[in-house]
């Protein structure tokens, strides 16, 4: 604090420099959270999303849509229609016509044929210019198969929110309420505008990593439980039925034997060929049936959509013979 | 230029905390039962062999070998054999070496094991090429490569599976086992021989009377039995080969239920020469070694531990018949059974922690096992007739013993845990009594 007192005093030149850095930093604020709350659609993005989440756990059968999709082609075509017609038709079907309306103005031609049954361009024409650079960043820190599972719960957010701010009215006046906005900025300070360009580009993202991590959040702790339980589930009965142990080779039926073999399971299923076991059973021909049980299982069921780790893991099999009691 | 700076921390910041987030959302690992075997078999698969000349001779003998093969692995209890119609390979057009399989073929249909076989018939003789993989390593876990007449195939078979249960199990097979029993086949109770599968029937004694409890000895090379051939029941100590002379034992009173030790040339029985029936022990030639029991009530049925220390036997001391244990150094008697009123025919495992006997219940005879001290009492056969006289196969997986579970008494086989219970042998009339060799 001394230090900077100092400073200050000693210097006039940079005292007003300061005060400029904190009264821009004020207006920038200001004009961060006018933002916000002229457009709501922006800000509360949040609470949009644990509902739309909540859609995309409940549909499990979305999952197994996804995972296909994924494995045969990466055409977003293929995937929407898909999921347009499975799951959320009811929820969704207003939708497509404002979006219809809003792309000859942002997007380039290419998409309109797309675009009816797609959500995720019906995204990108929502923000402004920079966002077109997002969407396709985001992919790269996780692994390809995510995307588009955490895309769309994103997309989703933002429709229903803007449908009761502006029921009827399409999303141009909206898109032209901003820019009025941004012209009157414009008007008052130019450099401004700059700054107001850079904190959407901001803020965005950090609604996006915001979004990104609730989805891990809510995903993971709350629904993933259950989720996550008939995934395991589904392991044990697909295991067990690869599972062959010779009674007599164990010493009966009454044995104590217990061995915990370690595995990764990837997105698709697939195991990863490294396995390890935390515990031995103290009897190789057990232990091998276990190792044997799990390479027959191989691939595993897919992982659940909703969960968005592209490893799930290490997971620990714990082989016991107590079902033959 | 300084909102700049902000700005970027504030980026980074961001990213900073959502890096942490994912580092510490690493998840602490998650832990799936699985519990419930769906096989509790190993299962194998034994393609038809490969056979040159390819004539239909050839091909006749082996289908049929590979036929007893099957049949020879899957009576051991330890293998579930694979539908043929299942095979993705023939061996006649892969090869039968590990370079020539695609085990992947053999793994996608669920096969932990795969024999295969190729036979080459010169004249009368065939050579016999027989390999056992591991599918899942490719390993070759046995090969061997044998000689023979046509009709030597069973005995090749039966060779081949003892070296794949030692491989497998670390035990020697039973496959040159035998099993004595008797049968009133012609009319009269008189002894006979099979091989552990219920192949090669032989009879042994004719004497027209009643034959019962045939033993054999530890080195197979002697049997003895109670018989009435001398209008009481005696002993009768007899070489199976027929090399060597007999010997007759009679005493004062009743001599029956031999057994043999497990490692000498001795066995016990039970004598009434004291009045009531007592356990001695005897020389091979029916000399009495020692008398093991005094007591007031009938001592009848020894077995021999496998270390031949104790002796379980069958007594009425408490009123009703039970089975205790004598041990040999000590001379200490210990009651094993309590509930029921009727335990009998105690056998003791080869392996030694196990007695099966006969109990009955709900006026039903039934197969029991326990442990040495009475505890883990289990019940190996129910509703299904009476079920008698259990024998152990020389490895302790499985147990022979007659029921009447198809109205006669006939001979059947099933698990140590009472499983797969199946006929042995189909003959006329009616079976008892088995005892399996070594």
């Amino acid at each position: 604090m001394y230090p900077a007192n100092d400073y200050l005093v000693r210097s006039d030149i940079k005292k007003t420099t300061w005060a400029l850095t904190v009264g821009g930093s004020a207006i920038g604020h200001f004009l961060f959270f006018a933002i916000i709350f002229f457009f709501p659609g922006l800000g509360q993005t949040n609470k949009v999303i644990t509902t739309v989440i909540d859609i995309d756990l409940v549909t499990v059968t979305e999952e197994d849509i996804q995972a296909q999709t994924y494995d045969v082609s990466d055409s977003e075509a293929d995937m929407d229609i898909s999921d347009s017609a499975e799951t959320s038709e009811t929820i969704d079907t207003p939708a497509p016509e404002p979006m219809k309306q809003q792309e000859p103005i942002y997007e380039p031609k290419k998409f309109k044929p797309l675009a009816p049954i797609e959500k995720p361009k019906a995204y990108k024409p929502l923000k402004p210019n920079p966002d077109i650079i997002h969407p396709e960043i985001e992919p790269e820190p996780e692994q390809e198969p995510e995307p588009k599972p955490v895309k769309r719960p994103e997309i989703k957010e933002i429709k229903p929110i803007e449908r009761p701010s502006s029921p009827e009215t399409p999303k141009i006046k909206r898109s032209l309420k901003k820019r009025t906005i941004k012209k009157e900025h414009i008007a008052r300070n130019k450099e401004k505008r700059h700054l107001t360009d850079t904190f959407r580009q901001l803020q965005q993202k950090v609604r996006i990593d915001e979004a990104r991590k609730r989805i891990r959040q809510v995903g993971e702790k709350k629904s993933s439980v259950e989720l996550m339980d008939i995934y395991k589930a589904e392991v044990m009965s697909r295991i067990n039925k690869n599972w062959a142990v010779s009674v007599q080779m164990i010493g009966g039926y009454e044995t104590n034997l217990s061995s915990i073999l370690v595995i990764n399971i990837m997105r698709n299923g697939y195991i990863q060929p490294d396995m390890w076991f935390e515990k031995k059973s103290g009897n190789d021909y057990f232990d091998e049936c276990a190792i044997k049980a799990v390479k027959k299982s191989n691939p595993l069921p897919p992982l659940p959509s909703a969960y968005l780790r592209p490893v799930y893991g290490p997971v620990g099999l714990k082989f016991t013979p107590s079902g033959l009691k | 230029m300084k909102i700049k700076h902000v700005s970027s921390i504030i980026v980074s910041v961001v990213l900073v905390v959502v890096c942490v987030m994912s580092v510490h959302a690493q998840r602490v690992i998650d832990y799936i039962d699985i519990s419930n075997p769906f096989l509790r078999k190993i299962p194998i698969a034994i393609p038809v062999f490969r056979y040159t000349p390819e004539t239909s001779p050839s091909q006749n003998i082996a289908k049929e070998m590979t036929q007893v093969l099957s049949q020879t692995l899957e009576f051991t209890g330890f293998f579930k054999m694979l539908n043929k119609k299942a095979f993705l390979e023939d061996l006649q057009k892969t090869g039968i070496t590990g370079s020539s399989l695609n085990f992947k073929n053999w793994t996608a249909i669920g096969a932990e094991l795969l024999v295969t076989g190729g036979i080459h018939v010169q004249d009368k003789l065939v050579v016999v090429e027989l390999r056992l993989f591991d599918t899942f390593s490719g390993r070759l876990l046995v090969g061997k490569k044998y000689k023979g007449w046509h009709n030597d195939i069973r005995k090749i078979v039966r060779r081949f599976c003892n070296e794949v249960i030692e491989r497998l199990t670390g035990n020697k097979g039973f496959f040159d086992s035998q099993i004595v029993f008797v049968s009133n086949h012609s009319g009269h109770k008189e002894i006979y021989t099979c091989d552990f599968d219920g192949y090669n029937i032989k009879q042994v004694t004719s004497n027209r009377t009643i034959n019962l409890t045939p033993s054999w000895s530890y080195d197979k090379e002697w049997i003895a039995y109670t018989s009435y051939a001398r209008n009481k029941p005696d002993l009768y100590i007899r070489h199976m080969p027929g090399k060597k002379r007999g010997f007759f034992v009679s005493f004062k009173g009743h001599c029956i239920t031999p057994a043999w030790h497990p490692k000498r040339m001795e066995f016990a029985a039970a004598l009434s020469r004291p009045g009531n029936s007592e356990i001695y022990l005897l020389t091979r030639t029916g000399k009495i070694i020692k008398r093991l029991t005094y007591d007031w009530g009938i001592d009848v049925s020894p077995t021999w531990s496998p270390d031949g220390k104790k002796i379980a036997f069958v007594s009425n001391r408490s009123g009703n018949a039970h089975i205790y244990i004598y041990g040999m150094d000590s001379g200490k008697i210990k009651r094993l059974t309590y509930e029921g009123k009727y335990n009998v025919t105690p056998a003791w495992s080869p392996k030694g922690d196990r007695i099966s006997f006969c109990g009955r219940s709900n006026d039903q005879f039934n197969i029991y096992v326990m442990n040495i001290d009475g505890s883990r009492k289990m019940q190996l056969t129910r509703n299904s007739g009476n079920n008698e006289s259990p024998t152990w196969s020389p490895d302790g997986n499985l147990l022979a013993f007659s029921s009447t579970r198809s109205g006669k008494s006939k001979l059947y086989i099933m698990t140590a845990y009472g499983t797969d219970q199946r006929e042995l042998l189909s003959l006329g009339g009616e079976q008892f009594d088995p005892n399996w060799s070594k």
